[in-house]
């Protein structure tokens, strides 16, 4: 998918904590959004992206209440449907993106001054695991 | 139904019963120490029944409300307190006269403290309020005080009464040679005597009315005790039938712990949007795999005899099941937009849910290690596997269907609390570009939260209506789960007089939230609410509790207007949400962050409550987690 693409981009370009947060915010919302979208495409794959959409809306209010949350994030998430119909598709997809997204966040938390900004982006990377773990091909 | 219920006791207590008029009370030795059992037997009997009719005769006489089985309770209840007064004071005058029991009074004792115990299992049910009053504590409650099992109980008891007379008549007149007893005793016996068959004979008018059926008695005996039961941790490659004793398990639990108080406050911290919103997803997930489970059933193209099953009826309650899926699956989509200024998942419910999902999925899936990650290439099950426990699934889907209906409608209570409290908050940008809110997100606008709370309407109306669906199956088949089924609809306020109706008819009236208050009901004020939460059916008294309530916010307005401090939550209040363009005065307040601090237990700037932040099983070494890696 285009939206994740440019999303991964995004989180590489990401420098410091406060644009790795605003990054990592999107990054959830567009998460959020196509696993939610994609749920009913395949009956089996139905609880793995249910699950990945709420651990997505965790995420994002996990670093939407860090210190150094910038006021506005950026662009709101993708709201066009997903180019793919193939679920395991789309769930590869969103796996490497939250696996880039995890691995921001992981190390924008070693680089936080702030308590607050560090515990955030430590929570946000481990739902961001977590939904690696829920969509990622490896079982 | 798991553990301990009403029915052992019961059943031990008629055994000890049988036993001791086997032995034969003409011939009985120590005829004293056998009146002083029976006269505690009897006692025991009376206070089941008071305990049940809690009126004074004159009540019977002068109010108008009462059911004929009330009165029944009453009579028979007074007549055994008679009984037993008359037994006791003569065997206490005549104590020294009395030799050993023989089998007769081992029995009646044995008898006495099978039935006790089973009055203390009806009794966790109700608890005394510091007021003096009786108050629900469990979800069985309704179903303990409905009138079918006033009705069982009083039928047993009463039976019991007519068995005990004669046999009574019998040692009063065994021959003083064989069982010398003093004077006394065999005048009280016969005194006695006469009491039980009144006893006996106190509910024939209301039996002949309405008599109490197999499916009161069937109710009465399954009643469990109001703790609930141990959790069953998910084990490896559990069984068919595991699963679905693990899933009622996991069910009674769930009810239990959304039944507290605490479960329906939303006003505090504790209350989560990420427990709301996870419990959400879990029930989806739970109704994607039970309609997947029913359909499955119903397209099984064995023979009929594997399973007493009505296809169409199957039909019809996997469409029920997976309407109740897509209503909780909306509720999780509007929570996507919500947030709240505390963080964390709540313990307890969080562990119920996981269990539950998982054994759901188990039983769906043919995987014993069936997580909800990515289920790539994994089967459902087959059918014809199912069907040899298909009374076992259907049962386990309408326990888990039973019981999100319950926590529907209490979270329903809890995030109209939040609302209410100005604890829900919407991503800033997703609001019309008016509101200048210089933060990640704002207080959530009444046109923002007003979908929540209509998803959550929505899910306990379908999640009632497919629970009914089940219950209508269960009873059918005799599903395990039809004492539940029995239980809602004796619970409901509409239940018929005449249990024979238990039919699709009188299920439709049946409401899995017999326990729950209305939902949909404006709110009460906090007199009214605590009025209400007493079960008090007054209309006047509700009505000076709502005239209070009235007064108290007047009098509260009217402070407002003649004091010059702001109220503390003037701009939090439904109806009065933040206009736009106060830039200045929205962006120190809409903060959830700003919220947080001033919490206790809250950190500053991470805005987490005192729980555990991720508290899903994969941190308990006993849980499976979920999701799994």
């Amino acid at each position: 998918m285009r939206d994740i693409e440019m999303m991964r981009e995004r989180l590489s370009a990401a420098e410091g904590v406060g644009n790795t947060l605003a990054a990592g915010w999107d990054a959830f919302e567009l998460v959020q959004a196509v696993a939610s979208e994609s749920a009913g495409l395949t009956p089996g794959m139905f609880p793995a992206f249910m699950f990945a959409a709420a651990s997505a809306a965790e995420g994002r209010d996990a670093v939407g209440f860090a210190p150094s949350m910038p006021a506005t994030p950026g662009q709101p998430a993708c709201l066009t449907r997903p180019d793919s119909a193939d679920a395991h598709q789309i769930a590869d997809d969103l796996a490497g993106l939250v696996t880039a997204l995890g691995l921001r966040l992981h190390a924008a938390a070693d680089q936080a001054v702030d308590p607050g900004d560090r515990r955030a982006c430590e929570d946000a990377g481990r739902e961001a695991d977590r939904i690696r773990h829920l969509l990622g091909p490896d079982r | 139904m798991t553990g301990v219920t009403l029915g052992d006791f019961l059943r031990q207590a008629d055994e000890h019963l049988q036993a001791a008029f086997a032995d034969g009370g003409s011939q009985s030795a120590g005829q004293a120490a056998t009146a002083l059992e029976l006269g505690r037997f009897v006692a025991v009997m009376a206070r089941c029944l008071d305990d049940r009719t809690p009126f004074q005769m004159t009540e019977v006489v002068t109010r108008t409300d009462l059911s004929a089985w009330d009165r029944a309770g009453v009579d028979a209840s007074t007549a055994l307190y008679n009984a037993a007064d008359c037994l006791d004071k003569a065997t206490s005058i005549s104590s020294s006269a009395s030799g050993p029991g023989g089998t007769p009074a081992r029995g009646l004792a044995a008898a006495a403290t099978a039935l006790a115990a089973g009055r203390d299992l009806l009794n966790t049910h109700r608890t005394t309020t510091p007021g003096q009053l009786q108050a629900d504590r469990s979800p069985w409650a309704p179903a303990v005080t409905s009138l079918p099992v006033t009705r069982a109980l009083t039928t047993q008891i009463t039976r019991w009464s007519s068995q005990l007379a004669p046999w009574a008549a019998s040692l009063a007149s065994a021959d003083p040679a064989q069982a010398p007893a003093p004077a006394a005793v065999r005048d009280a016996l016969h005194t006695a005597t006469l009491w039980l068959w009144t006893a006996g004979a106190a509910a024939h008018p209301a039996a002949a009315a309405h008599p109490a059926t197999a499916e009161d008695a069937r109710l009465l005996r399954a009643l469990p005790p109001a703790q609930r039961p141990d959790r069953l941790p998910p084990g490896t490659a559990e069984a068919m039938t595991e699963l679905c004793a693990g899933i009622n398990v996991s069910a009674e639990r769930l009810r239990a712990v959304v039944f507290s108080s605490a479960e329906r406050a939303g006003g505090t911290p504790a209350a989560t949007a990420d427990t709301w919103r996870w419990t959400a997803t879990a029930a989806a997930v739970t109704g994607h795999a039970s309609e997947i489970l029913l359909r499955s059933l119903a397209s099984h193209p064995g023979p009929d005899s594997d399973h007493p099953l009505d296809r169409e009826q199957l039909q019809a309650a996997a469409d029920a099941v997976a309407e109740a899926g897509s209503a909780w699956r909306r509720v999780a989509a509007t929570w996507y937009g919500l947030a709240t200024e505390t963080r964390g998942h709540a313990t307890h419910l969080t562990t119920e849910l996981t269990d539950l999902v998982l054994r759901m999925g188990r039983l769906t899936w043919d995987d014993p290690d069936w997580s909800p990650a990515r289920a790539a290439g994994c089967p459902l099950r087959d059918p014809a596997g199912l069907a040899p426990r298909a009374l076992n699934v259907v049962a386990a889907a309408h326990q888990a269907c039973d019981a999100f209906a319950c926590v529907a409608a209490a979270h329903l209570q809890a995030v109209t609390a939040a609302d209410r409290a100005g604890r829900l908050y919407v991503t800033t940008r997703s609001l019309p570009g008016s509101y200048d809110v210089p933060r990640p997100y704002a207080t959530a606008p009444t046109d923002r939260t007003k979908p929540i709370l209509q998803a959550y309407r929505t899910a306990a109306d379908a999640n009632v209506r497919a629970a009914r669906a089940l219950a209508g199956l269960a009873l059918a088949t005799d599903a395990p789960s039809s004492p539940l089924a029995l239980a809602r609809a004796a619970a409901d306020p509409h239940h018929s007089s005449h249990p024979r109706e238990l039919g699709p008819r009188n299920l439709a009236n049946a409401t899995a939230l017999g326990d729950q208050p209305d939902a949909r009901a404006p709110e009460p004020g906090p007199v009214e609410q605590v009025v209400r939460g007493l079960r008090v059916a007054d209309p006047i008294m509700l009505l000076r509790a709502a005239a209070i309530d009235t007064a108290a916010r007047t009098l509260i307005s009217q402070a407002e207007r003649t004091s010059s401090q702001p109220h503390p939550q003037a701009n939090d209040a439904p109806g009065r949400r933040n206009p736009p363009g106060n830039a200045a005065r929205l962006a120190a307040k809409d903060n959830p962050r700003h919220q947080a601090e001033r919490l206790p237990g809250s950190e500053t700037g991470n805005h987490e409550h005192a729980t555990p932040r991720r508290l899903r099983s994969g941190h308990n070494p006993q849980t499976p987690r979920v999701p799994r890696p």
